[in-house]
């Protein structure tokens, strides 16, 4: 695991910060940005070891290793959505997309 | 985002962890077990893309798609293949008389597979890609024998001027990969082949129908 071999709230440490989603919305929201980048990293873990669970053609197992292997990944990702904290959970105005969206544009 | 993501890897999960239950070397459970197991999964992938449609509607109607993002619109191509996975399945299901397997087969995908392809045509207004894709899964469905929902055929046919022109395929030059074919992952032969520059290439050879025409009925 990425946590073990480094602290990632010693390096992102949760600091609220204001944010306006210009030019769409013009109120600032209260956008917890390190917060989201641990959660990231967390979920790319994830995603590694599910690409090497599903598409290494060395893995493939029996009917039942594979649908014991689904089933663990399955409980990881919702083990992790549920830990969530709760700024991070969706909501139909969340901050979280303007944030990629930043991204998207201003780094192409 | 974070949620689409999840989303994505949900959908990911289910629908090539049923690949992978199928193409077992060796099928170490009963015909039952498998068969459960192999239903559970396609209602999961289904419900998980159904929920992503949902998302695509609080965020279009939040923000809109001036600014198409990549994120976005990659959940709703991987919702689409599975929506026409699901249909085609469907169908077979029918064919053999049989009794769905999957629990509410009768469930509407209409809704959703709408707010999925709207994203991606308006996605594409704006960028290449979207519009590329979305004219792969169109070419797919009516390939495949799908039959698309009302709404879909009513969308394209309105768009149909300004949706795809045969000469934006000069302008693409894209592997996106189609996930409803066998060879879309690993690097085989014929890989190539499933991916969506030739694919529109092909397809385009084989005048298969334009869109807001009904295909081969």
């Amino acid at each position: 695991m990425l946590e073990d071999r480094f602290s990632l709230e010693g390096i992102l440490p949760d600091r609220p910060e204001i944010w306006s989603a210009y030019p769409y919305k013009q109120d600032p929201i209260v956008f917890h940005a390190n917060m989201l980048l641990q959660e990231r990293f967390k979920l790319v873990d994830l995603t590694w070891t599910l690409g090497s669970t599903l598409f290494r053609t060395e893995n493939v197992q029996s009917c039942s290793a594979s649908h014991t292997a689904v089933e663990m990944l399955a409980h990881s990702f919702l083990d992790w959505y549920s830990a969530l904290p709760e700024t991070l959970r969706g909501s139909r105005d969340m901050p979280a997309p303007l944030y990629e969206l930043q991204y998207v544009c201003f780094v192409p | 985002m974070t949620s689409a993501y999840f989303n994505c890897m949900m959908m990911t999960l289910y629908k090539y962890g049923l690949d992978l239950m199928e193409r077992a070397p060796e099928r170490s459970m009963d015909q039952m077990t498998f068969q459960a197991v192999c239903a559970v999964y396609r209602q999961r992938r289904v419900d998980y893309a159904v929920r992503h449609a949902g998302l695509l509607a609080d965020f279009r109607e939040t923000y809109g798609y001036n600014v198409p993002q990549s994120m976005v619109y990659h959940g709703a191509v991987l919702s689409l293949f599975i929506f026409l996975q699901e249909l085609q399945a469907r169908a077979q299901d029918q064919e053999r008389h049989e009794h769905p397997a999957i629990e509410n087969a009768s469930q509407d995908l209409d809704p959703a597979f709408e707010e999925s392809f709207r994203c991606l045509l308006a996605c594409g207004v704006q960028t290449m890609l979207p519009r590329g894709i979305a004219r792969m899964v169109y070419l797919t469905a009516v390939q495949q024998g799908v039959q698309i929902p009302e709404p879909v055929a009513q969308m394209l046919a309105l768009v149909a001027d300004t949706g795809w022109h045969p000469k934006d395929l000069n302008l693409l030059e894209s592997s996106y990969p189609n996930w409803t074919m066998d060879t879309a992952i690993g690097d085989g032969p014929g890989v190539e082949e499933s991916r969506m520059k030739s694919l529109l290439l092909s397809w385009g050879n084989m005048n298969l129908g334009e869109p807001g025409v009904r295909a081969a009925s």
